[in-house]
């Protein structure tokens, strides 16, 4: 293409023509969007200077200057916006954007890290296809013939599987099903904590209200990892910093292991796992049953406070304190996380949990309404495995003949018990958009690469978002790295698959073109529109370009009303079975760096130590040093760890911040494919869960797996980092007195610090 | 350079004072009662400074390249007794996290032990690594009370598999074998940040917030602050005069509510990196 031709037409259809971004008679639209697109679209820089669209780009490329496009992560459902810094053409470091209610132009290290996914050299470059059982590399041109073959059509039958989603990527999925005339979309992301979620919509009337830690004085928190993994770790990590200002807030975390954010309590208390619901029902009822407690008191709270001492291993001395911080320390914010919420009674304990913020009067002060969304369709969708389950049933029982698989990767995360590889073999046609040859992919039969989120175009809404109608903007801040037409993006591959069976989207050449039409055409509905900057733009032109380097716009959205919070009854089991001879409990842990194990082929996360225990490259399980003791294990001895569903085995890690009746085994290895960095580390712990449901969500109750121990290996006598086969980035866990980190009590902290 | 001028320069710059009259200088608070030990700023010093990751192998024999890393402790420092728990089987106050890099120390033992001048005082505060001049005798290493310092046993560079080598930061070097290397203050942004000044006229003062390190940027909780110190008007500065933390002194006096301190400042080696105490809520 000439560059004249974009001098001079300024218009959006015009240059789109200009860039002939139409591969003619393919399905397939291709994606085109090269250097001089985003710099036509973009003008975003740092340096303040004024980049007019349509200039030549190598004024606007400068060697020796960097470059800011505007995009989202797109790394975990948080979706928080950044800035992602090129230079030459090529993106080098993610930043946050400062402006975003999100991050707040903060990121975390998965975040960061981003950049080494999409540079990954494991990427999958060229599409494949399964002849005679392998996988083979195969062009675009024979990848699409089959895709419309398969996907061109009507299929009832036809499931589809995606990570969390959002935006204008739930809507072209959702559009393309629809004219497929399939009903099976299915949505399954590891960590979201769907049972709380559930929870929190019966109970406020929002699965996720806005939350106000600033305003709390006191957080108590049942297992939600907020500074780690729960939602969006860098808008609550944000909050945390306010929270944290005087006057300070009160942090108490209530979890069997230790959680990043419970190594930040102020308290933390260990507590049986699965009896955390029975233990807010004792704090509802001695909070109700205090003469200094003035507020409405909810539903029969006749608990037997000495049993639930006895079943929960906190004692009753620390539940009249928690009792007391609560009363006199209002408003407070009770969260439920997924350790609370892992069993069979997690919908329960998760009612009994958010039930106090009703009787301690939280609700509209800490928990806030939202308003009722203007686009419903983009809307996040976080799934579960709920669906994950119905997507594999569906294939065992033959009720689906095509599988389709998007941003997950079921065969990596489900447990052995459902037979997740065998249903998946049972589907006639298995297609993945994919980036990394992972367990899912390798067992496809049709492999399409996809581009990294740094690569497309597309939309999103954060999983937590700060302000309501806040919509990401996803723009490619690069060329593909692995040039063009080897990777695709997913949205012009379903527009290409869409327009195949509806008409109506044919009208655009692009994914792009029809992600920027979206945005013009919601333009009255947003809050202060963008307009002409620059002398001789037209209002779109100026719209589209404000747009672009905000990263993100804002719906005009209804006022909320307030929270009407009903309080349900709750009826938790009493007594535990007996475990027999498995007489732990398991916590699959997630945490911040490896995530579910989706970052396990980054090697900037793979090295970044565990925050608590250092452990770097390798899976591990944590023991109590009582329990270690007891069964005669120190670090790195190696132990099998037995469940009904099946056994692992794994590093031992003595560790004091875990109850004694629970082992951890965090999430994030124990791949069997997914690259050079990933493959054959460490295991998975989701592999040996036992099939046990929540009985309100039919989620999966992760949480509610018991185990057994045996050592099989001793590390031998010496003590390095190097224990066995674990390497630790750090040995040491005293000060040895030095005052490295020096602590004071919160009674000393200047009560005027952190204000103004 | 003569030896004789090197010598002379090198007494000199170990005079505690001999940038005073400097404009800049370039420090750091570090809030650890903010600070959640999440690491977001490691992998962004990783992103920003292009840090190899090494491998397992290698990071069991102490090869890890962090410049920045968080300490994690179970326990306190002797003489906070009374912030200790009642007995208990667990870390019922949680972990005590410091982020660690190099503290830019104004009296550093790294500088005079280098044989070869390759680390040395700049006028900006800045302990400053010469890669092209280091010979890779360690000294340095082994002189830091902080250990902050990372010595290249490997071409790493040479095993970046490609794509990977495009999204290291071109404005500043791939480290080779042989090569002591460590925590800059990012001063690629740093310089950066001058020459933009330069470029309007004016020397020798950058406005408070044009430049933040990598580390300080990705802080979710904001426990980082970076800027110059002799800019009376800066974030960081007035975090060390809020918590009467000066330079010239091997110890703080704290008035109620002054946190401050500087790690190892016993050693007499001014840091330029100042912490705040971790808080605990002992009502909790």
């Amino acid at each position: 293409m000439s560059q004249k031709n974009v001098k001079n037409e300024l218009s959006r259809r015009t240059f789109l023509k200009a860039m002939g971004l139409t591969s003619a008679g393919s399905a397939l639209a291709l994606t085109g969007c090269g250097d001089t697109d985003i710099i036509n679209q973009v003008d975003l820089e740092v340096r303040k200077e004024k980049v007019l669209p349509a200039v030549d780009p190598l004024d606007f490329i400068r060697p020796g200057r960097e470059v800011h496009y505007s995009s989202t992560c797109r790394q975990c459902p948080a979706n928080c916006n950044i800035h992602a810094k090129t230079r030459e053409g090529r993106v080098i470091k993610l930043e946050g954007n400062p402006t975003s209610s999100t991050n707040w132009g903060r990121m975390c290290a998965m975040g960061q890290a981003g950049l080494q996914g999409h540079y990954n050299p494991d990427r999958l470059t060229k599409p494949m296809v399964r002849k005679g059982g392998k996988l083979v590399e195969t062009t675009w041109a024979e990848a699409e013939t089959l895709l419309k073959k398969h996907l061109g059509k009507k299929n009832a039958k036809l499931a589809w599987l995606s990570g969390a989603t959002s935006g204008h990527q739930a809507v072209i999925t959702k559009a393309y099903l629809d004219a497929a005339g399939s009903q099976n979309h299915f949505v399954f992301d590891t960590v979201p904590p769907s049972v709380g979620l559930a929870a929190n919509e019966k109970m406020f009337g929002h699965a996720i209200p806005k939350y106000d830690f600033d305003k709390a004085k006191l957080i108590v928190s049942f297992g939600a990892d907020f500074l780690g993994t729960w939602l969006s770790p860098v808008q609550f990590g944000a909050q945390y910093g306010q929270f944290r200002n005087a006057p300070r807030g009160t942090l108490v975390q209530i979890e069997p292991k230790m959680t990043l954010t419970g190594s930040n309590a102020d308290r933390w208390i260990a507590i049986k796992p699965g009896t955390e619901g029975h233990l807010a029902l004792a704090l509802a009822s001695l909070i109700a049953k205090d003469s200094n407690f003035k507020g409405k008191k909810i539903g029969n709270l006749d608990v037997d406070i000495e049993a639930t001492s006895a079943a929960t291993g906190v004692s009753i001395e620390r539940m009249h304190k928690l009792r007391d911080m609560l009363i006199a320390q209002s408003p407070s914010l009770i969260l439920s996380g997924n350790s609370a919420e892992g069993f069979a009674h997690g919908s329960q304990a998760a009612n009994a949990i958010l039930m106090l913020n009703i009787m301690l009067g939280n609700v509209g002060e800490t928990i806030l309404p939202r308003s009722k969304p203007a686009f419903e369709d983009l809307q996040p969708q976080l799934g579960g495995w709920a669906e994950m389950k119905a997507f594999i049933d569906g294939l065992a029982d033959g009720s689906f003949d095509t599988a389709v698989v998007y941003g997950s990767n079921p065969l990596f995360q489900a447990p052995d018990f459902m037979k997740a590889d065998e249903a998946f073999a049972k589907a006639k046609m298995r297609i993945a958009f994919s980036m990394f040859p992972d367990e899912t992919t390798m067992a496809c039969d049709l492999v399409l690469p996809v581009h990294s989120y740094l690569e497309e175009w597309n939309t999103s809404v954060p999983a937590y978002a700060a302000d309501d109608g806040h919509l990401n903007i996803q723009q490619p801040v690069m060329n593909p790295v692995f040039g063009e037409g080897s990777t695709y993006s997913y949205g012009d591959i379903m527009l290409g698959l869409v327009s195949e069976l509806d008409a109506t989207f044919k009208n655009w050449d692009s994914y792009g073109a029809y992600i920027r039409d979206a945005l013009a055409t919601m333009k009255p509905t947003l809050v202060n529109p963008p307009k002409a900057t620059v002398a001789g733009q037209t209002d779109e032109e100026g719209f589209m370009q404000g747009v672009l380097a905000a990263g993100f716009v804002q719906t005009k959205e209804a006022k909320a009303s307030p929270i009407n919070a009903k309080a349900s009854s709750v009826s938790l089991p009493q007594g535990e079975a007996e475990g027999g001879k498995y007489a732990y409990h398991l916590v699959p842990s997630a945490r911040m760096g490896l995530y579910d194990g989706r970052f396990a082929n980054i090697p900037w996360l793979q090295e970044l130590p565990d925050q608590l225990a250092a452990v770097v490259w390798d899976s591990w399980v944590e023991i109590h040093p009582k329990t270690a003791e007891k069964l005669g294990l120190i670090t790195g001895d190696k132990v099998k760890v037995t469940s009904e569903a099946g056994s692992l085995e794994v590093s031992v890690f003595v560790f004091p911040g875990i109850h004694e009746e629970t082992i951890a085994i965090p999430l994030g290895q124990g791949h069997t494919e997914f690259g050079r960095y990933a493959k054959g580390v460490g295991v998975n712990p989701h592999k040996i869960l036992t099939p046990v449901f929540d009985e309100e969500t039919g989620e999966l109750a992760t949480h509610a797996t018991k185990v057994s121990i045996t050592k099989i290996a001793n590390r031998g006598d010496v003590d390095t980092r190097k224990h066995g086969d674990l390497v630790l980035e750090s040995i040491q866990t005293s000060q040895k007195g030095r005052e490295i980190v020096k602590s004071v009590s919160a009674d000393d902290f200047d009560h005027n610090e952190g204000e103004g | 350079m003569s030896l004789s001028r090197m010598l002379d320069n090198w007494s000199r710059l170990n005079q505690r004072d001999y940038y005073k009259d400097e404009p800049i200088m370039w420090g750091m608070s570090i809030d650890l009662n903010k600070c959640t030990g999440c690491a977001s700023c490691v992998t962004a010093c990783y992103a920003e400074n292009n840090i190899p990751a090494v491998g397992k192998e290698k990071c069991a024999t102490g090869h890890t390249m962090h410049w920045l890393r968080i300490e994690r402790y179970w326990d306190l420092p002797e003489g906070e007794a009374d912030l200790a728990v009642e007995e208990s089987e667990y870390p019922e106050r949680g972990a005590h996290f410091a982020p660690m890099m190099c503290q830019q120390c104004n009296h550093a033992p790294c500088e005079p032990v280098c044989p070869v001048a390759a680390t040395y005082h700049n006028p900006d505060g800045l302990n400053a690594q010469v890669y092209n001049r280091c010979i890779g005798s360690r000294y340095c290493g082994t002189n830091c009370p902080f250990k902050v310092r990372y010595f290249n046993f490997f071409d790493y560079s040479e095993d970046i598999p490609h794509p990977m080598e495009m999204l290291l930061n071109p404005d500043l070097t791939v480290r080779s074998k042989g090569v002591m290397e460590k925590c800059t203050f990012c001063v690629q942004r740093l310089r950066n940040a001058k020459g933009d000044q330069a470029d309007k006229g004016i020397r020798g003062h950058v406005e408070d917030g044009e430049v933040q390190t990598a580390c300080q940027q990705s802080c979710p909780t904001e426990a980082i602050v970076f800027g110059n110190l002799k800019d009376s008007e800066s974030k960081v500065s007035k975090a060390w005069e809020d918590h009467n933390v000066e330079l010239n002194r091997h110890e703080q006096f704290h008035e109620e509510g002054e946190r401050g301190y500087r790690v190892f400042e016993e050693l007499n080696v001014e840091p330029s990196v100042m912490y705040l105490d971790r808080v605990r809520d002992t009502n909790a």
